[in-house]
């Protein structure tokens, strides 16, 4: 190696170096990310160091005092579990208005701020929501039907609790495929229950996005037998939910591929 | 009956056990939601993102991986300070959310001094080893790991140089680092030297 190279190397390590402190407590921007995370791929000490940054960063929580949550926190996500494995059970679906928070769903609109956008992720992968979305807005308002599953069920369910119903979208649906998405406002609680929902690809499985106007959020996967899943998070915070197909077992950080389905979050679908 | 350890228990979790991610939250639910209203300030934000880490936990348990070194206690926390922050840029602070960096590029496995010593912190051993960082890189830690801040963000906060802030955060998770493997690791007349990776002989 000539001297060039050498102090060239130096110049990186030092540079990089200084980003890692940051790296270990997530708080790179999109930019100094994409970077690090180049070099990261050419410097083994720098990943040592990261990982070994990283645990004690995570360690630092241990500096907080102990506080009791509300009992409803432990209800709510043995709720949310139990939801996501009760495959097969046909949930009834209320199409409503919204009961419950703010009432303000957040529109389908694209932030006028620049957002950081995830690692990897496939280039044309946001724009394809926000068009699938703003295709669905348009398509509703023209009286123009897409190949959609539509949502019918009225009643009540099973519980007795009121719930919304959201229209699925899919590019090409696979025949005899019904899916329903619904969101109970009490439980702030999405519940995604399909029939006959074929298989993901062998080595992949589908995973659950919300997406807001910073990107989206991985927020649960369904496995090669589920017919069924629940996601908790509060609606008024997502513009859109989707499903993509993405290499298992454990899915990918941001999405790599086109959606399967999506629905946009709007107000919800009284159309019945 | 004996009582499982976590790994045993998100091992059955990643298996489809409720219950055993219940046992999770049952261990750790007080630490997370202290971390979680530290960083909020807010209980039904903090409620949020704790219900939303143990979900996470519950999708993701398979990906835990024993043997990257890292343990279940820390890895559950941060999920819950990233979901933390990711709530407190969006709806208390609205900023954009920091982008993470994609865990399967560096896994590393790093080593068994550091299982070991992540795994046995206390708060107190926690406390004692921050309280011997300097007062800059404490400040600079805190306002990274509490508040969210990226390190260009406390420069302005602070009114002191970017390059400056880098160094203060760097500096202080390698003393840090220094200082809990010393604790954990020296028997006595022993120290460990954590960057030379290293016993010495204290002489006299």
């Amino acid at each position: 190696m000539n001297p060039e190279d050498s102090t060239e190397n130096e110049r990186d390590d030092m540079h990089y170096g200084s980003l890692l402190g940051a790296a270990a407590f997530g708080t790179l921007s999109a930019e100094e990310g994409r970077e690090l995370q180049a070099y990261l791929a050419t410097s083994e000490v720098a990943r040592a160091e990261l990982a070994q940054l990283r645990i004690i960063a995570g360690d630092l929580s241990l500096l907080v005092d102990e506080r009791e949550p509300s009992p409803d926190v432990r209800r709510r996500i043995e709720q949310a579990i139990m939801a996501g494995s009760r495959a097969g059970r046909r949930q009834v679906a209320a199409p409503l208005a919204p009961t419950t928070g703010s009432g303000s769903v957040r529109p389908l609109e694209i932030s006028s701020q620049p957002s950081p956008t995830p690692i990897s992720k496939a280039p044309g992968w946001r724009n394809y929501i926000w068009a699938a979305a703003a295709s669905l807005l348009i398509a509703v308002l023209a009286g123009v039907m897409l190949d959609r599953i539509f949502l019918q069920e009225t009643d009540d369910d099973l519980d007795g609790r009121q719930t919304i119903a959201y229209e699925l979208t899919l590019p090409a649906p696979p025949p005899d495929l019904s899916a329903e998405l619904t969101y109970d406002p009490d439980r702030q609680l999405f519940v995604l229950e399909t029939e006959n929902m074929p298989d993901a690809p062998e080595g992949q499985i589908y995973q659950i996005w919300l997406i807001d106007a910073d990107g989206p959020t991985p927020v649960g996967m369904m496995a090669r037998n589920d017919s069924s899943v629940a996601v908790a998070a509060n609606r008024d915070d997502y513009a859109t939910f989707a499903i993509t197909v993405e290499p298992g077992p454990i899915g990918s950080p941001a999405p790599t591929t086109d959606p399967f389905f999506v629905a946009a979050l709007g107000p919800a679908d009284n159309s019945g | 009956m004996t009582e499982l350890n976590d790994i045993d228990l998100i091992q059955a979790a990643a298996q489809g056990d409720a219950d055993a991610l219940m046992s999770l939250y049952d261990r750790y639910n007080r630490l997370a939601f202290g971390l979680a209203y530290r960083i909020l300030g807010n209980p039904s934000f903090a409620e949020e993102a704790v219900q939303d880490a143990y979900l996470q936990v519950w999708n993701r348990a398979s990906s835990f991986d024993v043997s990257r070194g890292s343990n279940v206690r820390g890895w559950l926390m941060t999920i819950v300070h990233n979901r933390s922050i990711d709530i407190r840029r969006r709806d208390i602070d609205h900023k954009p959310a920091h982008v993470p960096l994609e865990d399967a590029e560096h896994r590393l496995s790093v080593p068994d001094v550091w299982r070991d010593v992540s795994a046995s912190l206390t708060q107190e051993t926690m406390r004692s080893a921050v309280a011997t960082l300097p007062q800059d890189q404490r400040r600079a830690i805190e306002l990274a790991f509490f508040e969210g801040l990226s390190h260009g963000e406390i420069a302005e906060q602070e009114q002191t140089p970017l390059g400056t802030i880098k160094g203060r955060m760097r500096l202080g998770l390698r003393k840090l680092r220094t200082v809990l493997v010393d604790q954990h690791a020296a028997p006595d007349g022993y120290e460990h030297d954590a960057d030379r990776g290293h016993f010495r002989t204290e002489v006299g």
